[in-house]
């Protein structure tokens, strides 16, 4: 039991707890904040201005192809080789997850609004409903319902993909538990603690992120019917 | 690593690239198998066999790939066997796969009417027959495009392999830079440049794939 590093787990249990907390801190306001900027970009990216469509969908396309990873270091490394200015580390991984976010749903807002019938807004401006208004009483309950099982799947793949900003020095779980893992190795070379504590880690984003897999399901359900 | 011209740029990402596009390849190869394998089973209801790739496919799926492959890489040496970085790329990528492809394949397998499975029954075709003519080539033409999204996001998600440092494009470019921080434009520029080299043909290649499997299933 001593080489599988159990109790070096169990000893380092509240500085993972706080690891936990750093991700899920991160997950949490970047989803939050891409929300809100996602309706915005959605509604923007029904609009007829060929430039503020061009631009739009070349920065959805560039977020949906490359990685998270590079764009991490290039908000991190990139801010600080040519512009000459250190952003907060947790600051730049709010900013990256929330601009990948915000692209993502923007583009499922999008595809909803121009899939509703026409009728809807023949009829609200029958109603004398102002285009605000209309945003405000008609399409957005409806955008609000239709995207909410998307958005949970999203906040899965947040939860997941924010594994990544340890590589810019966020005192997130995998950095925590990648220095006990050095520490434990240093008192004892024959641990199996490398081992033992990537499991535990699978553990914790498995039950982390499984419940909310399974409300996805439950809420694509109840959409659908 | 003498980086004198842009010739060498060109060298060391062509090299990158091609690892890239191999490990992609592999694991999409290898987790269509394991996915077509899996909904079949399911389909089927193989007793012990179903809870497995239950758990197999809800595991995979709600834990992150960063750490799947740390897991494989560092944690799995200690107990069982040390794997070389692109052995444990493929499989990581592959089990990755296979589990999105399950679900998309299994999804399709579902769509196919009860009526059908009923007739192939009636006709008295083997188990062995009604995968063959009857599961296969509908659940596959459903589920192409969610296929090809998963193929797309593996080959993606191949940079994040750059942490069990397999010497792909994103593994390449960060080592330059750190010896070179001068040509951290160039360098990026490159990285860009082979993702859309590699990106680019596929998704248009996919995209014949689907045009072709849909004329076959609808004629239009």
């Amino acid at each position: 039991m001593q080489n599988l590093g159990i109790d070096n787990i169990l000893k380092s249990f509240p500085r993972l707890l706080d690891g936990i907390a750093v991700t899920l801190k991160i997950s949490l306001i970047a989803l939050v904040l891409s929300i809100i900027l996602g309706l915005i970009l959605g509604i923007a990216m029904t609009s007829r201005s060929k430039v503020l469509l061009g631009v739009l969908r070349t920065f959805l396309e560039a977020f949906r192809l490359i990685h998270p990873l590079i764009w991490l270091f290039v908000f991190f490394f990139g801010s600080a080789n040519i512009f000459h200015i250190q952003i907060d580390n947790v600051a730049v991984s709010i900013l990256v997850f929330t601009l990948w976010g915000a692209f993502e749903i923007g583009d499922l807002v999008r595809s909803f609004i121009t899939s509703l019938p026409r009728s809807q807004y023949e009829s609200s401006m029958a109603l004398g409903l102002s285009k605000i208004q209309m945003y405000i009483f008609v399409l957005l309950p409806q955008i609000i319902a239709r995207t909410t099982p998307s958005i949970v799947n999203l906040a899965t793949r947040l939860i997941k993909t924010t594994t990544l900003v340890y590589l810019i020095g966020v005192p997130e779980v995998l950095k925590v538990s990648q220095s006990i893992i050095q520490v434990t190795y240093l008192r004892n070379p024959n641990s199996y603690i490398s081992f033992t504590m990537y499991l535990f880690l699978l553990i914790v984003y498995f039950i982390i992120c499984y419940p909310l897999s399974l409300f996805e399901k439950y809420l694509e359900k109840k959409v659908l019917a | 690593m003498g980086i004198n011209s842009i010739l060498d740029l060109v060298v060391i990402f062509t090299k990158a690239a091609l690892v890239t596009l191999e490990v992609a390849l592999a694991s999409i190869a290898i987790a269509l198998v394991i996915g077509l394998v899996c909904a079949i089973v399911l389909y089927f209801g193989v007793p012990v066999l179903k809870t497995l790739i239950r758990v197999y496919v809800v595991f995979f799926r709600n834990t992150p790939s960063l750490i799947q492959a740390y897991f494989i890489f560092y944690g799995l040496p200690k107990i069982f066997m040390v794997l070389d970085s692109f052995t444990c790329s493929v499989i990581v990528l592959s089990l990755l796969g296979g589990a999105y492809m399950c679900e998309a394949i299994f999804a399709a397998v579902k769509a196919i009417s009860t009526n059908q499975k009923e007739l192939a029954l009636a006709i008295g075709l083997s188990k062995l027959d009604t995968v063959r003519y009857l599961i296969l080539p509908q659940s596959i033409s459903i589920s192409i495009a969610a296929i090809n999204n998963n193929a797309i996001f593996l080959t993606k998600e191949v940079s994040a392999m750059k942490l069990i440092l397999l010497p792909e494009i994103v593994y390449q470019a960060f080592s330059i830079i750190s010896l070179r921080p001068d040509l951290i434009i160039p360098v990026a520029l490159f990285m860009v440049l082979s993702y859309l080299v590699i990106l680019i043909p596929m998704t248009y290649a996919f995209s014949r794939v689907e045009r072709r499997i849909r004329y076959a299933e609808f004629g239009n």
